[in-house]
């Protein structure tokens, strides 16, 4: 069954383990909580199409495990993805202190330019907040990435975590920010908009030629 | 006259006679009248003549009237004369005359007595008259007085009875009002579902009815009782159907006795089944109205069919919806099956000892038995229907495994429900109406289900950068969260088992999923209760606690180590590659590929009928994986041919598989599922450079892939059993199969995936170069190998501690060293052939260098590769004492060492011919050696 859609974009979603990533996944695609949640192993995926801004557009979404001793095999995924979720635990703050780490490691790993948006999970275990909203708003102002409180058991925030970066990409590409062409951008034409968009964006000037002209 | 002479003769005789006629006249009482005549008055006063004139009296004349008058003139003398008559006159008158004296003397002499009667006469003539009046006043009074008395009295009696017939019909009027008040009666005993109290009563009145039917006021009654009666009966029907739903014994007992009444026991029996059909479509009807009025805005639903209904039913409360179906059915099952319990404990508690009782029992209790398949049949048929109606294709796998859960609970309901019911010939058939359809459906699932698994599979290997993802060293396919349930599989076999064992004894339909349960529970509920769970987001309840406790690879030191380390703060982005893993190597694409099956074999589970196909599709994912590391690792291959050949066969089956249309090649059955495309051949992640010196050609990758794969085949052979058990025994020989070439042969993946590693570290060209160089047309035997033994023992050394270097991050399996250095032993030997077949000119003594050449390199190698035997040196060494061999051996040798090249052989051949040279004629060895060079091209031609 071939989906169409006029982008496919590759996600990560990244953070410390146990602060709940499967689990948004989980809410993204199936609309529920996910109740007996274990460590991820290595790297698992799903996949799901948005409306965003009225483009289809694919997300294929790797959930990584946070657990140290997978960090060689996930940190191999980070190549070319185009949007990340980088998910702290508003119950935890060592989660939230290592996520200068994990900011580093997906702008070195997967791209500079890479659209990152801070989930501070959890929000529904409000007596056993650790962090708050506002010292959280404050490192995603200052390493210039967007911020959201979300929980993966009420679903709150979760579809707009990925809509947010989605469109945030989206408008990237529009702008000319991004190069949906440029290998390894984590950006892939749907078959539908791939004509029309070439006519419609206004493109830069490219140096590399390889990709296929009509 | 004649009157006269009566009284002549009778005077003084018959005193009487006059009373006589004056009483016959009644009427005329007067004195009575006497006329008399003037001559008689002249009497004479003579006696004695007088008495005998009366003497001579004619004694005629005391005769008739009749007589006398013509005597006279009879007696008249012939001669006439007026003497004679005048004599005779005479004498006649004195006659007379004597007559008319005597007379008046008597009457003179009788006239005292004649006054004194006359006035005795009178005397009673007045009292007659008296007595008239007396009587006929006293008959006036009595007619006056029976006039008036005998009406009274009658009027009297009259009421008297008037009375009686008065009360008659006060009691009649009375029974009458009651028979007019039992219709509310009837109906109150209606509302108390008093069923047989109210027939009885009803037939009563009926009775009642039809004795009094000759008042007008109740003709309408009776046929209103009937109307009454007929109306309880439709009550009753009701009330029956409505067992359907909720049987109450009571009620139910209560209807019985009053079909029993009825004397329709067996009618109603009739009736009941009808109504359990009709009220199995309408509460599958009403289900999927409520449903699909839910889901869409039309109003004109109701009107629709059942089926036409069931394809309005979208897909988020498709579950939900069949869950309701489901439950609402196995209700009325449960009624049903109630009822028969009900009858089955009748005969036995009551203990019938009426033979005809028994035998209406027996009847029903064989009814009942019989009708449990015409329920299962209706209730399977509806859902079937709706089953088959939704396009399950595009669910998702949680939810279409609910869907066959609960449809498969279902089945297991039904089997249940007709247990030993059946024929035993025939005791698949019970459940086909709702397999068929499911396997249908499933099918049509998993087909796309498994094409979208293979595509995301491809997507994996896609961004696979062969990493190893470390597992606990215990790691065991069977403690992965997906495959739980096949632990849990165990239990329940052995539950199931035991069941039967116990169940042996009383194989009673309805025991596991009916009689347990009561009306408020149900055998769905956990299944409910998942997909309900799974449904709603409000479960507060966290795990986190047990999440920790719980996780799969439990918490070793090292990785408790880690936690310490994050919590230090130490950097996510910290050089941990000096961390040697000890478990398997796996790869995250494997350890999904195990997933895959895990949830793969879910399907089995819940669906026996299309395991086959499940296990053929789960086959291809172990097949992707082997193509891709075969793909990516093995193809500069140039080793042992036979390994290759024998996974070259292996790779194009997959590729056939795979990459062409998929088909199940288990079954010829037309089980293709219809628009399958060929998926896309995977390609290696552009992180992987396999061509870069510096990271050894990739041996890291090299290994993790090709021993991630050998892991995912031991994991796949612990599978096997389980595999087993799916499929039915007639499909066994796929797995077998499979097993024994696919499975296995990823062994000789290893063979071929290490080859260019060890071919490009190895350089064979400088030693060949070297070799060329060394005089091997010696004279004397030597004691002293050639220096570039040496060298390529050099080579290897560098080669081998490159190895142990670059194999940092995992241990490396010794039959992965064991193998790199069966390759580098390959590419030595090849290297001394290579250099020998280079050697224009060798003498005997030339051969024994070569010899001792490699003599010294296997003795050095072997304590280098620590490998003992050292594999395939005969290939070295016999081509070294080929030399020695004769034109003809030669040949021959030729003929069946096929594995040298054409260049090594004629290359021997020149060097032998050389040494013939000296024992025999230079033509005769042209010759030979023309032929032998003619045999060579043909050895090449026929490889
Ligand atoms: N209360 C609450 N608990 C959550 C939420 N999200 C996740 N959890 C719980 O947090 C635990 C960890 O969730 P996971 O999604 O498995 O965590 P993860 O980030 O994927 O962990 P790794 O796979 O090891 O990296 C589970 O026990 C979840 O039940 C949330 O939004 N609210
Ligand atoms: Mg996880």
């Amino acid at each position: 069954m071939s989906e169409t859609y006029d982008f496919l974009f590759k996600f990560l979603v990244i953070g410390s383990a146990g602060v709940g990533k499967s689990c948004i996944l989980h809410q993204l695609l199936e609309n529920k909580f996910k109740e007996e949640s274990t460590h991820t192993i290595g790297v698992e995926f799903g996949s799901k199409i948005v409306n965003v801004g009225g483009k289809c557009v694919k997300l294929q979404i790797w959930d990584t495990a946070g657990q140290e001793r997978f960090r060689s095999v996930t940190r191999s995924y980070y190549r070319g993805a185009a949007g990340a979720l980088l998910v702290y635990d508003t119950t935890c703050r060592e989660t939230f202190n290592s996520l200068t780490n994990w900011l580093t490691d997906a702008k070195t790993l997967a791209s500079p330019n890479i659209v990152i948006i801070l989930c501070g999970n959890k929000k529904d275990l409000e007596s056993e907040r650790e962090v708050t909203f506002l010292e959280a708003s404050r490192f995603a102002q200052e390493n210039e990435v967007m911020f959201l409180e979300t929980s993966a058991l009420t679903g709150e925030n979760i579809e707009d975590a990925f809509n947010k970066c989605a469109k945030t990409i989206l408008t990237k590409i529009e702008a000319g920010d991004i190069d949906p062409e440029r290998i390894g951008s984590g950006i892939q034409y749907g078959d539908s908009s791939l004509r029309q968009l070439r006519h419609t964006r206004p493109r830069r000037q490219r140096t590399d030629t390889g990709g296929g002209c009509c | 006259m004649k009157k006269i002479r009566g009284l002549f003769d009778n005077v003084g005789k018959h005193s009487t006679s006059v009373i006589k006629h004056q009483h016959t006249d009644d009427i005329n009482i007067g004195a009575p009248k006497y006329a008399y005549k003037d001559e008689a008055r002249r009497f004479t006063t003579n006696p004695q003549a007088d008495r005998e004139a009366i003497e001579s009296i004619d004694k005629v004349f005391y005769g008739d009237q009749e007589a006398i008058n013509p005597y006279e003139l009879d007696n008249l003398p012939e001669a006439l004369s007026l003497g004679d008559v005048e004599v005779r006159r005479e004498k006649l008158r004195q006659q007379v005359n004597a007559i008319s004296k005597k007379l008046s003397d008597v009457i003179l002499e009788n006239q005292p007595s004649y006054t004194k009667e006359l006035k005795d006469v009178q005397e009673l003539q007045r009292s007659l008259h008296n007595a008239f009046i007396i009587c006929s006043n006293g008959r006036r009074f009595l007619m006056s007085v029976s006039t008036r008395s005998t009406t009274a009295g009658l009027k009297l009696l009259a009421s008297q009875q008037k009375r009686h017939n008065l009360l008659a019909l006060c009691t009649a009027l009375e029974t009458i009002r009651t028979l007019q008040h039992t219709d509310i009666r009837l109906r109150e005993m209606l509302e108390e579902e008093d069923y047989d109290g109210a027939i009885q009563l009803c037939l009563e009145c009926q009775k009642a009815a039809s004795t009094y039917r000759h008042y007008h006021c109740i003709k309408d009654l009776s046929s209103k009782l009937q109307d009454t009666l007929e109306q309880i009966e439709e009550q009753m029907d009701v009330a029956l159907s409505k067992t359907c739903k909720t049987f109450d014994e009571n009620v139910y007992a209560k209807l019985k006795i009053a079909y029993q009444l009825l004397g329709k026991t067996q009618s109603a029996m009739d009736q009941l089944l009808m109504h359990y059909t009709t009220c199995i479509h309408n509460t599958a009807f009403h289900v999927v109205l409520g449903f699909a009025e839910l889901g869409s805005s039309k109003n004109n639903l109701h009107k629709k069919q059942y089926k036409d209904l069931c394809t309005h039913i979208s897909g988020e409360i498709y579950i939900p919806c069949l869950m309701e179906m489901c439950k609402a059915l196995w209700s009325i099952m449960h009624c049903y099956h109630k009822t028969s319990v009900w009858h089955k404990n009748c005969i036995s508690a009551n203990g019938l000892d009426v033979a005809e009782e028994v035998e209406t029992e027996e009847y029903i209790n064989r009814k009942l038995s019989h009708g449990r398949h015409r329920i299962w049949a209706d209730v399977q048929s509806r859902i079937r229907t709706y089953i088959l109606s939704c396009d399950l294709s595009v669910f998702k796998y949680d939810d279409f495994i609910t869907v066959l859960d609960i449809v498969k609970r279902f089945i297991l309901v039904g089997v249940d429900f007709c247990r030993n019911t059946i024929d035993e010939t025939e005791p698949q058939t019970t459940t086909d109406n709702l397999n068929e359809p499911l396997r249908k459906q499933t099918l049509s699932y998993f087909y796309n289900h498994h094409k979208s698994r293979l595509e995301e599979l491809l997507m994996f290997l896609d961004n696979e950068a062969w990493q190893p993802c470390p597992v606990k060293s215990s790691f065991e396919v069977l403690n992965m969260q997906e495959f739980k349930f096949l632990r849990q599989l165990d239990v329940d076999d052995d539950n199931l088992f035991d069941n039967n064992q116990e169940n042996f004894a009383s194989n009673l339909p309805g025991i596991k999923y009916f009689d347990p349960y009561t009306n408020e529970s149900h055998p769905f509920a956990d299944l409910e209760k998942m997909s309900q769970k799974a449904n709603s987001n409000d479960i507060r309840q966290v795990r986190y606690d047990s999440y920790e406790a719980s996780d799969e690879d439990d918490m070793d030191d090292e990785l408790h180590q880690e936690y310490i380390d994050e919590r230090t703060g130490e950097s996510p982005v910290s050089d941990n590659a000096s961390k040697v893993l000890h478990g398997p190597i796996m790869t995250n694409t494997a350890l999904h590929v195990l997933r895959l099956c895990g949830s793969y074999l879910k399907m089995c589970d819940v669906l026996k009928p299309i395991a086959i196909d499940v296990v053929v599709c789960m086959t291809q994912l172990f097949d992707l994986y082997f193509y891709a590391v075969f793909e990516f690792f093995s193809t500069s291959y140039e080793g042992e041919k036979y390994r290759y050949e024998r996974l070259t066969s292996t790779i194009k089956r997959m590729e056939e598989s795979l990459f062409l249309p998929i088909s199940s090649n288990a079954e010829n059955e037309a089980t293709l599922p219809p628009n399958s495309e060929k998926i896309a051949r995977p390609t290696l992640s552009p992180v992987v450079d396999l061509n870069k010196n510096e990271n050894n050609y990739g041996i890291m990758e090299r290994i993790v892939a090709t021993e991630s794969l050998i892991c995912l085949s031991e994991q796949f052979q612990s599978l096997q059993k389980y595999l087993e058990l799916m499929i039915p025994q007639s499909k066994k020989a796929f797995l077998h199969q499979f097993y024994s070439q696919t499975v296995r042969s990823s062994a000789d993946v290893r063979w071929t995936s290490y080859w260019e590693f060890s071919s490009r570290c190895i350089n064979m060209t400088s030693t060949i170069e070297k070799m060329f160089l060394v005089n091997w047309d010696i004279k004397d035997i030597m004691s002293q190998h050639n220096a570039y033994v040496d060298q390529l023992l050099k080579e290897l050394g560098t080669f081998k501690s490159r190895l142990q270097q670059s194999v940092r991050s995992v241990q490396m399996p010794e039959a992965v060293s064991k193998v790199i250095w069966n390759h580098c032993i390959r590419i030595s030997n090849q290297v001394f052939v290579e250099g020998f077949s280079n050697v224009k000119k060798c003498s005997n003594e030339g051969r024994a260098l070569m010899q001792l050449d490699y003599q010294q390199f296997l003795m050095k190698f072997e304590k280098l590769a620590n490998i003992r035997p050292i594999p395939n040196r005969e290939y070295v060494e016999a081509y070294i004492k080929a030399y020695y061999l004769t034109e003809n051996d030669l040949e021959n040798w030729m003929r069946t060492h096929i594995e040298y090249t054409p260049k090594q052989l004629s290359s021997l051949v020149n060097c032998s011919a050389t040494s013939y040279s000296s024992s025999t004629a230079a033509s005769t060895n042209r010759n030979a050696k023309q032929r032998m060079m003619s045999l060579i091209e043909e050895l090449t031609m026929r490889k």
